[in-house]
């Protein structure tokens, strides 16, 4: 009764290979709408910002902001600052440096339309160390298609808490990039074809920037040192123009709560589940805001009051992989064809920037997309922003 | 080789006759061949002679006169030659070797006596082994006496105990769950692990079946006149195809007090296709009503809507702490070392104690006592070889078996890059000595270990574990009616893992190890027909080195966390009877008492009353030194049953059955992973226990040899333990605060229809159950789930699980399974919200949605080889499909944000047809083992 197991190296390739991840969308009922507060106070002087929205349908999801409402945000040395609406369902202040001390503690109030009243737990700023450093190192990550990887660059964070009473560090990322259009525009069609240098590069070179969506957490409770080393970051990768001529990441970083702590990273590690192998189950957190009118109403979000340090470092392009840039081939047009081809734009999309192959007044041209000369078609503007080196 | 089937007339023709009658002849013989005499005989007395050349090569026969006495002939003829003959009134003589055919009559208690003066008697006489096969297919009733003691012996009045043995002729292992059917009294009894059974009743004469899967049925009349012991042999089955029984309880599934019992043999586990081509006994209890698992590649069962932890699995009596190999996909058990196992999920009794939901026994063969023999097998992946044989002849086996995998070689050829960096490999060793010095005593000594190691590259977490058992069993009987078993168990189970999921900064490894070391005696008392008394006492050391958690690679800056040491001691005592108190009304009832302490050094924290377990509120702290008691917990545990028939073919049982557990699971993730912990109850955390009431109805049809049984069981735990929300097991924070303890019910039907026999065969199950928590606290910060009841992690309503066999001949069969169950319970996200432009989802209630419904079917086609008596080596081969429909069965779902949007998927395992095929080889021919 002897098993010989010729088929298990088939198996266990089938195994793994079939492992298979495939989009799902299980049916969920609705259920009720929840009023979701957050923000928070730093150390910095300046806008201090409170959202009011109330949660939507997991079928349906979209913002829903709550206009309107009071939102007051207190100190423990009966100090009130009113914030007003400066965007549907968000409410800033201008809190100046003397109000905002270590040891102090804040909350925040609000009262919607309707007359609930809310309030958080009452937080204090804790100072933030410096951002130590902020370096990244080539990567590369598999992929579905096992030929095919994904190459690009991961950010780490390192920063040293030692002798701050911080233990809890939330870091929030900014990035933005600078890219350039594949050619620069001399030549264009407005119903004729002009040879026209005065663009030249003026489309050519852009800047585009962005909050990123992760949540990242540390805390150094079960550390021996408030020595943070290489906490993982992003990854940007070779597949967008990110890395095409220079990228800069903006790396902000809170002190944070214990509560506070528990509270993003219970999100951080929601939104990075991959129904893997030893997973933990979800569960729902709600935050720190109680409604005060209607106890036993379901609240979410959290009010913080953190210490932030920032640093931004600048990332030339220079990497041991090639960077993917937007296709733009010529169209090959023969002078005929062209003029056909052009003849069909509308006069609003005019002008319709061309390649001059002789770089002459009288051509020939071809046609490529316009985002190969207009870099703005790239999501990006043409403003340098002020940080940028 | 003149011996027919005319053999079976002259049989019938015995009991007429109670004088032996005698032949005469004249001549003068001298030296001449046997076979000479016997022309000359059949000459003169128109005789026929019925034997085996063989066996008469080396008579001669001396002898001389006018009227020879041919009885005094071959008397002389076979002194000392092991031959006996006889001679019946239409002149046929049967000669045989090894023993006297058996001609008396059961009345005949004077003849009997004098005949037989061995008081046991074999059935080693008539018909041999050879003679049998010949008769095959046309077999009647072959009914022959069996004496047991003497007539000598016999007291009115006086009951007689017969201890027997079932063992297998062929390679005298003893028969585990052999059937003795008394037809008088219409009571079956069972076999224990050892093949003994004992029956008593009043002197007599009594038809007796003897059954069991994969042997010969085989029927004596048992003449019983005081005390004695009776070994039966049963011969295998040449013919097994037709059939299989499932089985082998086939009477006491009605007749039996047992509920809420499985029984499966190796013969059964043949007859399953299974994933891996491997004979897995652990997937075949998956397919019982009331076992459940989380899922495909998980580790652990469910037993009627239980916890993982709430099993206790036992390889010949050593406890297994991890029984799984590489994430679940393999089991820890060597198919070679499983000869058959029994699954107790009600009625447990009360012998075992320890785990709340159920108990797994498997059982190793005991080695070959006649012959060496070896078989193994190596593939890409695994290798595997099995020695056993005997260490003295009939007496003394031994068992030697390994098992390795070569899978790391087989990550390292895959294209896949991230696999390639993967490792999974694993071994298992066991070794077993088994010793019968005499009848009275035997001694087995087994020893066990296994080792997996295996890296999730993804996740960058690596894992080691080992499981490390032996034990030393002495069994001895001092009178027929009692029989002692006292064992000495060791069993370890650690592991090492490092995790570098996080930063740099928070890398870890931790190593974990838990000690069980066991001393157990059990008696088997039988005063009287109607009782079957056990009772003994085991007693346990737990010693748990929780370890240390301590930073991984020079960046790591996390803190040392040592876990602590810890020791429980656990024992138990126990007593039961088995009493039928009018025949067809049986009840049988136990009480186990189980004391657990904790001894110290420790230190407690004490909480003030009303406040959060949390270091916030320590009021007080507590240094137990090394003889103060940190934990004391005892209580007793109640098992009854009642098993009242109904009819001849049917019976209605009823049990209750309290059990307690002292050790717990440290578990936070949705299926059991190798890196949790086992934890002692302690200071804070009480011992969970469970009452558990079951109701049975069990049908034999007997003319289509199908088995009906339903269960009905409720059952309550109270201080259940469950992880808070975010628990961590490898903080600093005391162990107390990240668990609570609720109150878990759970209650089911369960359905099964067997057919043991014929060219279809197989199972069909369907139960429906339900598993829920209630972790409802007197302050907020005391509940899970809002104070809610919820569905338990393993909470699948429904469960239909088929298993089908068709033969089309001897060398072609056609197994499938079919498995469809309710999803489980997971937590889905119910709302969306926004923070910053960051998209976040709120949960449900813990468990309140599922995942969708498993379904799958597999199908195999077994080939045999041929047919041969007489070769070396035989071989088979299995074709499987595992999941042949593809079904791309959820193992999660899982959510993803990703930026302002969700994302949701269906992680499967296996989401295609999987084929395999195995190449199975023994020695010996198809029906050796």
């Amino acid at each position: 009764m002897q098993v010989i197991r010729n088929g298990i190296s088939g198996m266990l390739l089938l195994i793994f290979i079939s492992s298979c991840i495939d989009p799902f969308k299980p049916e969920v009922e609705d259920i009720s709408a929840m009023v979701v507060i957050s923000g928070r106070i730093t150390d910095q002087e300046g806008y201090h910002s409170v959202e009011v929205s109330k949660s939507t349908s997991y079928n349906d999801p979209y913002f829903y902001p709550v206009s309107n409402c009071m939102v007051t945000i207190a100190d423990d040395k009966d100090n009130r600052f009113n914030l007003t609406e400066y965007a549907q369902g968000k409410y800033q202040c201008w809190i100046g440096k003397e109000f905002l001390n270590e040891g102090t503690y804040y909350h925040v109030e609000v009262i919607t339309p309707d007359g609930k009243q809310y309030m958080s737990d009452s937080e204090t700023i804790l100072p933030c160390p410096p951002v130590e450093d902020v370096y990244f190192e080539e990567k590369t990550l598999e992929t579905e298609n096992p030929d095919v990887p994904l190459y690009g660059i991961q950010f780490y964070v390192d920063a040293d808490a030692s002798g701050f009473a911080a233990r809890n560090f939330l870091w929030n990322l900014s990035e933005a990039w600078e890219y350039h259009s594949t050619y620069m525009v001399a030549d264009y069609y407005d119903g004729e074809i002009h040879y026209s240098p005065e663009y030249y590069d003026s489309l050519f070179y852009c800047w585009s920037s962005g909050d990123l969506y992760d949540i990242i957490t540390f805390t150094t409770k079960n550390l021996t040192s408030g020595k943070i080393t290489r906490c993982p970051l992003n990854f940007v990768s070779n597949r967008s123009q990110r890395l095409s001529v220079k990228y800069s990441l903006l790396v902000s970083q809170y002190s944070i709560s214990d509560e506070a702590y528990n509270y993003w990273n219970t999100l951080q590690r929601q939104s990075q589940s991959t129904g893997g192998f030893y997973e933990t189950q979800p569960a729902s957190i709600k935050g720190n805001i109680h409604c005060i009118s209607h106890p036993d109403e379901a609240v979410l979000g959290y009010f913080m009051a953190a210490g932030i340090t920032q640093k931004r470092i600048f990332v030339p392009r220079n990497f041991g992989f090639i960077i993917h840039t937007p296709y733009c081939e010529l169209a090959g047009y023969s002078s005929a064809e062209l003029n056909d081809f052009l003849k069909a734009f509308k006069k609003t999309t005019y002008p319709i920037f061309l390649v001059n192959l002789s770089l002459t007044e009288s051509g020939p041209w071809d046609y490529a997309e316009q985002y190969c000369f207009d870099c703005r078609k790239r999501g990006g503007t043409l403003t340098k922003p002020d940080f940028w080196e | 080789m003149k011996i027919s089937g005319i053999i079976l007339c002259l049989l019938l023709s015995l009991h007429v006759f109670a004088q032996e009658p005698d032949l005469l002849i004249q001549g003068n013989y001298k030296k001449i061949p046997f076979s000479f005499f016997v022309r000359e005989a059949e000459q003169q007395t128109g005789a026929r002679f019925f034997f085996r050349d063989e066996w008469i090569e080396d008579i001669t026969v001396d002898a001389e006169g006018d009227s020879l006495s041919l009885r005094a002939v071959l008397s002389n003829s076979f002194r000392n030659k092991d031959l006996h003959y006889f001679i019946d009134t239409s002149k046929t003589v049967i000669i045989t070797k090894g023993a006297a055919l058996i001609t008396f009559l059961p009345q005949f208690d004077d003849m009997a006596g004098i005949e037989n003066t061995n008081a046991l008697r074999g059935r080693n006489g008539f018909v041999t082994e050879t003679e049998k096969t010949y008769l095959e297919g046309r077999k009647k009733r072959i009914v022959e006496t069996l004496d047991v003691g003497s007539p000598d012996h016999r007291k009115p009045g006086k009951m007689v105990s017969v201890r027997g043995r079932i063992t297998d002729k062929e390679t005298g292992e003893p028969l585990i769950g052999a059937t003795v059917f008394v037809r008088e009294t219409g009571i079956g009894y069972a076999t224990d692990a050892d093949g003994q059974f004992l029956v008593t009743l009043p002197p007599g004469t009594y038809d007796v079946t003897f059954n069991c899967l994969g042997m010969e049925e085989i029927n004596y009349y048992l003449a019983l006149h005081s005390d004695g012991p009776l070994i039966i042999e049963m011969d295998r089955k040449l013919i097994p195809l037709d059939e299989v029984r499932i089985t082998a309880d086939r009477f006491h599934v009605v007749r039996g007090s047992q509920m809420g019992y499985e029984h499966i043999t190796l013969k059964t586990i043949k007859e399953i296709p299974v994933v891996m081509g491997e004979r897995d006994v652990l997937k075949v209890a998956q397919m019982l009503p009331g076992v459940q698992t989380m899922g495909e590649g998980t580790i652990g069962f469910n037993v009627r809507g239980s916890g993982a932890d709430q099993n206790m699995f036992f390889i010949n009596k050593t406890p297994v702490y991890n029984t799984s190999h590489m994430l679940g996909f393999f089991s820890a058990f060597n198919p070679d070392l499983v000869k058959d196992f029994t699954l107790y999920k009600s009625n447990i009794p009360a012998k075992y104690g320890g785990r709340l939901s159920s108990i797994f026994i498997l059982n190793s063969p005991r080695g070959n006592k006649k012959k060496l023999t070896a078989r193994g097998g190596i593939s890409p992946v695994t290798g595997h070889l099995m020695v056993e044989g005997p260490l003295k002849k009939e007496k003394h086996s031994f068992i030697l078996a390994a098992r390795s995998t070569y899978s790391d070689w087989l990550l390292s050829q895959l294209e896949n890059p991230e696999l390639r960096n993967s490792k999974a490999a694993f071994y298992d060793l066991a070794g077993h000595l088994n010793f019968e010095p005499n009848e009275k005593n035997s001694i087995r000594v087994f020893g066990y270990y296994s080792h997996d190691k295996f890296s999730l590259a993804s996740k960058n977490q690596h894992f080691e574990y080992d499981n490390r058992g032996a034990s030393a069993d002495w069994k001895h009987q001092w009178r027929p009616n009692l029989t002692s078993e006292i064992a000495l168990i060791a069993s370890e189970y650690a592991f090492q893992t490092v995790d570098s999921s996080e930063s740099s900064s928070m890398s870890y490894k931790h190593g974990y190890s838990i000690g069980h070391y066991e001393f157990r005696t059990d008696f088997v008392w039988i005063p009287g027909q109607d009782h079957l008394v056990t009772f003994g006492l085991n007693s346990l050391l737990y010693q748990l080195d929780r370890g240390t958690v301590r930073p991984e690679g020079s960046l790591s800056t996390r803190n040392v966390v040592a876990l602590g040491k810890e020791e429980g001691v656990e024992t138990a005592l126990y007593l039961s009877d088995e009493y039928e108190i009018i025949p067809g009304l049986t009840l049988s009832a136990g009480l186990r008492y189980s004391f657990y302490g904790m001894p110290g050094p420790a230190v407690v924290y004490d909480y003030f009353s009303g406040s959060p377990r949390s270091d916030l509120y320590v009021a007080d702290t507590i240094r137990y030194s090394g003889k103060d008691l940190v934990a004391f917990y005892s209580g007793p545990e109640l098992r009854g049953a009642l098993n009242i028939r109904t009819g001849e073919n049917s019976s209605v049982k009823l049990s209750y059955n309290k059990t307690r557990q002292y050790l717990f699971m440290l578990s936070n993730t949705l299926a059991v992973s190798p890196t949790d912990q086992w934890k002692l109850c302690d200071y804070h955390i009480r011992p969970p226990h469970t009452n558990q009431v079951s109701v049975g109805f069990y049908k034999d049809f007997e003319k289509k040899d199908i088995n009906f049984s339903t269960e009905v069981y409720y059952k309550k735990t109270k201080d259940i333990i469950e992880y808070k929300d975010g628990a961590s097991f490898i903080s600093e924070e005391p162990i107390e605060t990240q668990l609570l303890q609720g109150e878990q019910q759970a209650y089911g039907v369960e359905f099964m229809l067997r057919k043991n026999t014929g060219r279809l065969s197989g199972w069909l199950s369907y139960s429906y159950s339900s598993s829920t928590m209630l972790v409802d606290g007197p302050n907020s910060w005391d509940r899970i789930n809002n104070g809610l009841a919820y569905p338990s992690n393993y909470d699948k309503p429904h469960a239909v699980n088929a298993v089908f066999n068709y033969r089309f001949s001897r060398q072609l069969s056609i197994g499938s399974n079919i498995v469809y169950n309710t999803g489980r319970p997971v937590t889905y996200p119910v709302a969306v919200y926004y923070i910053n432009n960051r998209e976040h989802m709120f949960y449900s209630l813990r468990n309140e949605y599922r995942i969708p419904d498993y379904f799958r079917m597999d199908l195999s086609i077994n080939i045999e080889g041929n047919l041969k008596a007489r070769k070396l080596a035989h071989s088979s081969w299995m074709l499987n499909v595992y999941n042949l429909t593809g079904r791309k069965n959820a193992y999660s779902v899982f959510f993803e944000a990703q930026g302002q949007k969700i994302e949701s998927y269906k992680m499967s395992i296996f989401g295609m047809p999987i084929f395999t095929i195995t190449w199975n080889f023994k020695f010996g021919n198809y029906a050796s083992d």
